[in-house]
């Protein structure tokens, strides 16, 4: 994958702030400080964070169900946000797509399943009869589903079934990239991976982009080929899946990587030396590694830096420097081009 | 032991159900005995009305026979002091209490219905104002605006079924604001609107159908509201004292002096025809909350069944 | 099986009761737990985990019952005790932490009080004394003494639940039930809970029963383990044991569906959707202190997952 082209989906500084305490608020609450997110076609990209980093923020954005604050979404290289500031136009709602993570809330209890396919395959490529029976079957088979499931309720189903017709509808619009927010944290361990493989054949045989936003860092392993994390509404590193969680360079994903549970490790559990790392990270304010020649993090230039090979696109942000709701502008110097390490 | 699994752990597999919440509402009720005495009640009711002109002909105010008396096998009801018989104009006056409340409490909920919904959907500035308005309406006594407008407009039904609306849709609008706000945060809202919908069809078509059991919860106590207000302007002699109703009734009672003379027969039954219909209105409505709040349901005792010492641990 | 078990639940069957028919939510489960041992049971939602929890501390409630077996803590018939003994039992001898602290916190009072009510209710201790070993408790948790005045709400997901724990482990109980204590909790702070429950475990050497759906998180932390399905144990041995070499294919399956987080990266298989498993008969001996039940060749089959991406849709 080449640096050179067009990202499909692009966020840059992206900024979401709520107001705190009412009509006459001072204090803001900065849910998002300035996110750099790009995604190329056809690739699966993990956001990881715990709750809180705002990823779901993140995402209610990017599928325009909140307004940003500031910053650009650019889709296909459009600033969606100067195009179609207010409302996501039709063309934009066919083109992205979300599956939201509760499958039990995210069905409309008096409908049956054919209404939720029914209502995006009429948005956006009307068909009627003989011709709408056959999308509905084609849909339902895509996600595994028996075709007679259409006349069924939300609640005959189960979750891991409710699940792939979230999907399935997200498809029925023939979109170009489709978030996925949690999609199986609320669903039975053993159906987990089943959706996992589904959403990953669904970008191998159409080549659908996917953001795929979860806390699970070991589901992000398995499922993208990249992945970023994110802590306090911002991204503090990002890179190659397998590369990123083998040498994490940011102090956060390496708390976050030995905080999965590993069944390997069964007998040489040390919770003391994790605690202390966490204790590091969020209340120090000093960087642990400041002054250690080998970092890339140091204290006077809180930037974006390239870790190891440019080519793997692995980049990393000090954490030294969070931005502060009280100070009113982000204190951490914003970035145009990355520094070469 | 090695017996086939029969257990909690099958997941649910689709059953032919044809229309969960229509049928399953619809088949709770007519199973539910308070939904079956309010509805025989509401129907004879309504036929009454319907009937009225068969079974009474004629004008009902006309004066027919002597005046003050008693029920007798000739006028079952007696007759008025004008020499009215009471049993027709109690038939009669079913017509127009039941239409006015009727439609009043109709409109006053759909009303309420848009307003709500406009509210919790849109939010910010929308419900800001909206709030505002429904707060104002609400805050202002309803008998004395019911009677200043009443004294302004000209005397009708429909002047009165106006100002029933008027003083009736703010309450609704409340209730059902905070019901379609918690519908409106749900997922499958935000889903809608990924999917492209546009903001009517959300609002009536996916919010609006999970509100089904408040509406009509609010739709019976609307109109039981609209049935007492208006008996109550017409006995004040606001309504339209021309038309023949059970409050029209109630007024020419008062104002004919039937409570001094004791002639319990002209004031009574259109008393007790409203007192019926609210009563019957009260039931149905309690009878949908049990059927759609299964909590609600009164438990049906089981035959004791053995060793219970194992069982009574709530201590 | 040795007789120094701290808890023997021998064959217990545990059934609801309803109108139509009877569920059977635990079927003739055996197990015991020693002294000191974290011992894990496992298995996805509706398997039984929950219910044997409740009904060790006694807390089923009607239409759930008892249909036979036993359970003996420190040779005692837990299912026999009286509501004095009960009293005596819950809290001393045997204490549950539930999955959501604000499950169990009541969220108009403040943590002090609540910490407080278990001291002036178990131990008659006067409000001073009980204050200070609810300033004790809260340092064993690594919580600021202050935060005693504060209400559940103001403190963070972990801290609440950190404060639960505390509450547990107040009155120095011999067994501790964990169920599934960290499930709503984020990943870095489970792990903070994890640790403190073991830190509480070495130093007041409780035994632990540790019920969860995370297949990784448990087998990490326990000795031994147990792995249900639909009321029964499929598999049952040390926890290394049943990771690295699983018996039961239901087990291997579980296991599975949880991704590594070293190592190379291979698609895994996922179980379908639906009935897994028609029959799961006695256990039996695989191995030293390792059971599993035997598997019949059509669920055999049907544990076989299929190519990745086919899973799922009904039988």
């Amino acid at each position: 994958m080449t640096d050179n082209s067009t990202p499909v989906l692009e966020t840059r500084n992206l900024v979401k702030e709520y107001p705190m305490g009412g009509f006459m608020a001072r204090r803001t609450l900065r849910a998002l400080g300035g996110v750099d997110v790009s995604l190329q076609v056809g690739e699966i990209l993990a956001l990881v964070g715990e709750s809180g980093s705002g990823k779901s923020t993140l995402a209610r954005c990017v599928t325009r169900l909140e307004q940003p604050t500031s910053g650009e979404i650019l889709l296909d290289g459009v600033d969606i946000l100067t195009t179609e500031k207010w409302h996501a136009s039709r063309n934009y709602r066919r083109r992205v797509q979300m599956v939201f993570q509760d499958p039990f809330g995210s069905l409309n209890p008096v409908h049956r399943i054919s209404h939720f396919l029914e209502r995006a395959i009429h948005n956006h490529h009307p068909l009627t009869g003989s011709a709408l029976h056959e999308r509905l079957e084609e849909l339902m088979a895509t996600v595994d589903l028996d075709a007679n499931m259409l006349a069924s309720y939300p609640h005959e189903l189960s979750g891991g079934q409710r699940q792939r017709v979230a999907i399935a509808r997200a498809l029925a619009v023939n979109p170009e990239v489709i978030l996925a927010d949690e999609p199986t944290s609320m669903l039975d361990v053993s159906v987990r991976i089943g959706v996992l493989n589904l959403m990953k054949s669904l970008r191998d045989a159409k080549g659908i982009t996917m953001l795929y936003i979860t806390h699970d860092l070991a589901s992000a392993r398995y499922l993208a080929d990249r992945i970023a994390v994110m802590f306090a509404g911002e991204i503090v590193e990002e890179g190659d899946s397998m590369e990123i969680l083998a040498r994490p360079a940011h102090p956060y994903t390496e708390l976050l990587v030995s905080a999965v549970p590993d069944p390997e490790r069964t007998g040489s559990y040390d919770p003391s030396l994790r605690a202390k790392l966490r204790q590091q990270v969020l209340d120090s304010a000093d960087c642990p590694f400041d002054g250690d020649l080998d970092n890339p993090c140091s204290r006077t230039e809180p930037v974006r830096h390239r870790v190891g090979d440019s080519a793997l696109r692995h980049l990393v942000r000090c954490h030294l420097y969070r931005p502060t709701a009280a100070g009113g502008a982000n204190a951490l110097v914003p970035t145009v081009d990355e520094v070469a390490s | 032991m090695s017996t086939p699994i029969t257990t909690a752990l099958s997941p649910i597999k689709p059953t032919r159900l044809s229309g969960r919440s229509r049928s399953g509402l619809l088949h709770g009720l007519m199973t539910n005995r308070k939904a079956m005495l309010g509805a025989a009640l509401l129907v004879f009711f309504i036929l009454l009305a319907l009937l009225a002109p068969v079974l009474f002909p004629g004008n009902p105010s006309r004066i027919t026979a002597l005046a003050s008396q008693e029920p007798s096998a000739q006028y079952w009801l007696g007759t008025t002091a004008k020499g009215q018989d009471v049993l027709a104009l109690t038939a009669h006056g079913a017509r127009i209490s039941l239409f006015v409340g009727l439609i009043a409490g109709l409109v006053s909920t759909i009303i309420g219905i848009l307003v709500g919904l406009a509210s919790a959907y849109f939010g910010r500035v929308i419900d800001e104002s909206l709030s505002v308005v429904t707060n104002i309406f609400l805050l202002i006594p309803g008998l004395p605006l019911l009677v200043i407008l009443a004294a302004f407009l000209p005397p009708g039904v429909g002047t009165v079924i106006f100002v029933l609306i008027i003083t009736g849709w703010a309450g609704s609008a409340r209730v059902l604001r905070s019901q379609a706000l918690s519908i409106r945060s749900k997922d499958f809202v935000a889903a809608s609107q990924v999917t492209g919908d546009r903001a009517g069809w959300i609002m009536l078509r996916e919010i609006l159908p999970n509100m089904a059991s408040n509406v009509m919860g609010t739709l019976l106590g609307c109109i039981i509201g609209a049935i007492g207000a208006q008996a109550g302007l017409e006995f004040l002699g606001l309504g339209d004292t021309a038309t023949v109703s059970w409050g029209t009734n109630l007024y020419w009672a008062g104002n004919e002096g039937a409570l001094l003379t004791g002639s319990w027969w002209v004031f009574l039954p259109s008393g007790l025809c409203i007192a019926l219909v609210a009563f019957a209105l009260s039931l149905f409505n309690y009878a949908v909350d049990e059927v759609t709040n299964p909590r609600l349901r009164t438990v049906k005792k089981r035959p004791a069944t053995a060793p219970l010492s194992r069982m009574e641990d709530a201590q | 099986m040795s007789s120094d078990r701290l808890l023997e639940i021998d064959n217990l069957t545990v059934q609801y009761r309803g109108d139509v028919r009877t569920t059977t939510a635990v079927d003739h489960v055996s197990f015991g737990i020693s002294p000191g041992e974290i011992f894990g049971l496992a298995g996805e939602s509706g398997c039984g985990k929950s219910t044997i929890a409740n009904t060790i501390l006694r807390l089923l409630k009607y239409p759930a019952e008892v249909a036979s077996g036993t359970i003996r803590f420190d040779g005692r018939d837990v299912l026999a005790l009286n509501g004095e003994e009960l009293r005596q039992f819950r809290w001393r001898e045997v204490a549950m932490v539930f999955q959501s602290a604000m499950n169990s916190l009541n969220p108009v009072i403040t943590i002090g009080e609540q910490m407080r009510d278990i001291f002036t209710a178990h131990l008659d201790l006067t409000r001073r004394a009980a204050d200070a070993r609810c300033a004790e408790l809260l340092e064993l948790v690594q919580i600021d003494r202050n935060r005693l005045k504060a209400f559940p709400h103001q403190l963070s997901g972990g801290m609440r639940q950190r404060v639960v724990i505390a509450m547990a482990v107040a009155l120095r109980p011999r067994m501790l039930i964990l169920d599934e204590p960290t499930t709503a909790l984020d990943v870095v702070v489970q792990q903070e809970i994890m640790a403190e429950i073991k830190a509480l475990q070495a130093e007041l050497g409780f035994s632990v029963l540790f019920i969860t759906h995370d297949m990784s998180l448990m087998v990490e932390l326990s000795h031994q383990m147990a792995v249900m399905y639909a009321g029964r144990i499929v598999e049952q041995g040390p926890a290394a044991t049943l990771h690295r070499q699983p018996a039961h294919a239901y087990t291997r399956a579980l296991m599975n569906a949880f991704p590594p987080i070293t190592g190379p990266r291979v698609p895994l298989r996922g179980l379908g959707e639906g009935v897994r498993l028609t029959r799961v008969g006695d256990l039996q001996p695989v191995g030293h202190n390792h059971w599993s039940a035997a598997v019949s060749h059509e669920d055999r089959e049907r544990l076989t997952p299929h190519a990745a991406g086919s899973e799922g849709g009904p039988r």
